[in-house]
């Protein structure tokens, strides 16, 4: 999952950007409002993290803007201003959650894995595809009711393709969501980590479950003519 | 401080305008009443008076008549006097002689002596008078002037005079009624009769003419307690149209007042708008909007103020949050722990300082902090103020130009002064492009006070909102640049530090050249 963190107090940003990276998310960050709506536009974004008070460009115009263009994450304002109309302005903008400043960490971080699961039109945090199972709360995999042990970059891959199954996922789209604009990566090695995974999964004894779709992309399935 | 309760000086205006009106109404209809019904009485008098008097000159010749006619006849006076009183009038009548004798009357009953010798002398005016059975009567006393009828008659001369003269009696003395058709009876005398003339002498026969009043009395007090309903009737009808009337024109005060009433405290925006209110008012609701306005406008600020200092505390302390949870959120290296807290000590840091000033900013707003005076020399301060901001303006490769003259030399708070310019060259150092110069001038103005000017060219506000700058937390943007150790306190804070020291502060922005001025007296109080 890709997030996109806009804080331009540095304590918090990088307090976020290291729990977010944590957790396997691939994050962004920027602390200037105009920087941040050129990342927004130019990536797609699985979350944004946004603050209002921003330096050359308002957090809410920020939001206007992003909600009248083509990428549609979710946003998660992350603010100081707690009343009950900054709050209801800011949803009615377009905001997806509203979180007051001080706010307690495993909240956000909650409440981020919510929006995202939301975003992909699921409501479950338990994911499952065969005998591949995935919780998206305590994020761990299960093969076949045994614990699938997964690095963070792997759970991320798993994680989306899950969140995307019986769908054709492009190789950059996978990228795009696994890997930050500052990772020195490209596409190919979302190749490395799928025939990384692959084996994992066959080593659990899983069927195959990730199918590729040549010139296109991967699928995941039980059934690969699904789509 | 006034209690609210100063409504009792004034009193009720409704009140006041109505009492006015009632008793004012109430005087002015007791006197024209008063008026009319003194005239009328006057004028029912002088009626009564006038038909008295019509009767004691239509009586007179007939009696006269009839003297005579009994004269002739040889008759006796005493015996005919009384029957020549014709009975046709509605007015009593009486005869009565000099010694109070009453030869006739027409009254109920005969008038004793003692009325009768009080009765006013013959001067033919009519006199109010009480009788004893009767009450209140008026009385018209008339001499009977019967001595011609003793008198030998020169017939030729009467009529001769009467044709030489013609009816002119405007040219005669006033007399009395009757005597010219007394003198022509007279003129038919034949000879004197001294012993008539003798007893007529001494008889002084009178007419009294009597007119009741008991009758126009009661008239009058029946208009008078006409007039009284009237009058009571009047200022009752007065008072209801005058109470409806003021209730009508004080009712726009009395909507102005639930109007107000409406406005509750810490809602903004609220207005008095009353439509079709009276001319009189409308300033009053324009100069109450105004108020109201600039209350609002007060009161935005104060919760704009509150919000900033709410949100610029909590930015800090969600950082700290957030470094603390991260560090205790899972198994870390201590190197991993000890970077987590060193941000951590970084942002706490940031807090205190801004917590400190805040303090500072209320202790000076609340008067708390007292200067203690001392001789400074600017120079020297301004020196000792820069070496704390040299560092930092060294990486930014700003530099500092001095234009001060020599030996400025002012009595004043040294800490203070250098809380001031530690705050304005902080801020000259965090805002100045990089390669730049901060230019700080001071000089004695005529009047012997200090003039100080801080410029650089950082500006990045608007000369509008030039002034703003002293609000706590105002910022031109919306960024916070709270990293740079500047979080909206400093110029608020030079502005309470200057005013405590007895001076004052201005700003202005001049080709994104910001300038700050400020004038100290030589001698701090």
């Amino acid at each position: 999952m890709r997030v996109l963190v806009v804080e331009d107090d540095t304590a918090i940003r990088t307090a976020l950007v290291q729990a977010f990276t944590e957790d396997g998310y691939a994050v962004d960050a920027t602390g200037d409002g105009e920087e941040g709506l050129w990342y927004a536009e130019s990536n797609d974004y699985d979350l944004l993290v946004l603050d209002l008070n921003l330096p050359a460009l308002d957090g809410l115009e920020l939001l206007r803007r992003v909600r009248d263009g083509e990428r549609h994450p979710a946003v998660l304002i992350v603010s100081a201003r707690d009343t009950v109309q900054d709050r209801v302005r800011g949803l009615d903008i377009g905001a997806d959650d509203y979180l007051v400043k001080p706010f307690a960490l495993p909240e956000l971080l909650a409440r981020a894995r919510s929006l995202v699961r939301r975003r992909h039109g699921k409501a479950k945090p338990a994911l499952a595809v065969g005998c591949l199972g995935l919780d998206t709360a305590t994020r761990t995999a299960t093969c076949a009711g045994k614990p699938l042990l997964l690095t963070p970059r792997e759970y991320a891959l798993v994680e989306y393709l899950m969140h995307r199954a019986g769908m054709l996922v492009s190789r950059t789209e996978l990228w795009e969501h696994v890997y930050a604009f500052h990772d020195d990566a490209n596409s190919n090695v979302v190749d490395h980590f799928i025939a990384k995974l692959r084996r994992k999964l066959s080593d659990a004894g899983a069927p195959p479950l990730i199918h590729t779709r040549r010139g296109q992309g991967y699928l995941m399935a039980v059934d690969p003519s699904e789509p | 401080m006034n209690p609210p309760s100063v409504i009792q000086p004034g009193g009720s205006l409704r009140r006041r305008l109505a009492v006015t009106v009632i008793l004012t109404t109430a005087l002015v209809v007791a006197v024209a009443g008063a008026v009319a019904w003194l005239a009328s009485a006057k004028l029912r008098r002088q009626g009564a008076e006038a038909s008295m008097r019509s009767y004691a000159a239509a009586v007179m010749p007939r009696l006269l008549a009839r003297q005579w006619l009994a004269q002739r006849d040889g008759r006796t006076l005493p015996e005919l006097l009384p029957q020549s009183l014709p009975d046709d009038s509605d007015l009593w009548r009486a005869l009565v002689t000099r010694d109070g004798r009453v030869l006739a009357h027409s009254l109920p009953q005969a008038p004793d002596s003692a009325w009768v010798g009080r009765l006013p002398p013959a001067d033919g005016k009519a006199r109010r008078v009480e009788h004893p059975t009767v009450g209140a009567v008026l009385v018209l006393v008339e001499a009977i002037d019967l001595r011609p009828l003793a008198r030998r008659g020169d017939g030729d001369r009467l009529r001769r005079a009467e044709t030489e003269t013609g009816d002119r009696p405007a040219t005669r003395e006033p007399e009395l009624p009757g005597r010219r058709l007394a003198e022509r009876l007279v003129a038919r005398n034949e000879q004197r009769n001294d012993a008539l003339l003798a007893w007529i002498e001494d008889l002084d026969p009178r007419l009294v003419v009597i007119h009741p009043l008991a009758e126009i009395e009661a008239e009058a007090r029946r208009q008078a307690w006409v007039l009284i309903g009237m009058w009571v009737l009047a200022c009752t009808l007065v008072a209801a149209v005058v109470l409806i009337i003021t209730g009508r024109v004080l009712a726009p005060v009395r909507r102005m007042t639930d109007a107000i009433a409406g406005i509750t405290p810490g809602s903004a925006g609220q207005q008095v708008a009353i439509v079709g209110l009276p001319s009189e008012l409308q300033p009053v609701q324009a100069r109450l909007n105004d108020l109201l306005a600039r209350v609002d406008a007060a009161l935005t600020r104060e919760q704009q103020t509150t919000a900033n200092i709410a949100h610029e505390l909590r930015t800090p302390l969600a950082g700290l949050r957030a470094k603390l949870e991260l560090a205790l959120q899972k198994e870390r290296d201590p190197a991993e722990i000890a970077a987590l807290c060193r941000q951590g000590l970084g942002t706490m840091t940031l807090l205190q300082g801004m917590i400190d000033n805040l303090l500072l900013l209320t202790r000076l707003e609340a008067g708390q902090e007292k200067p203690h005076v001392q001789a400074v020399e600017v120079q020297e301060l301004l020196a000792s103020a820069w070496a704390l901001h040299q560092p930092a303006a060294q990486a930014r490769r700003i530099t500092l130009e001095r234009l001060l003259e020599p030996a400025l030399n002012l009595i004043t708070d040294s800490d203070k002064l250098r809380a001031v310019f530690s705050n304005l060259l902080s801020n000259a150092v965090a805002y100045a492009p990089e390669n730049s110069m901060v230019q700080v001038a001071g000089h004695e103005q005529g009047d012997g006070r200090i003039r100080l000017t801080f410029t650089n060219d950082g500006a990045t506000i608007s000369h509008a909102d030039a002034e703003r700058v002293f609000e706590p937390f105002w910022r031109g943007d919306t960024a916070r640049t709270v990293e740079r150790g500047h979080c909206g306190l400093g110029l608020p804070l030079v502005r309470r530090l200057v005013t405590v020291l007895g001076g004052t502060v201005s700003v202005s922005v001049n080709d994104e050249r910001f300038t700050v001025r400020i004038v100290l007296p030589p001698g701090s109080s």
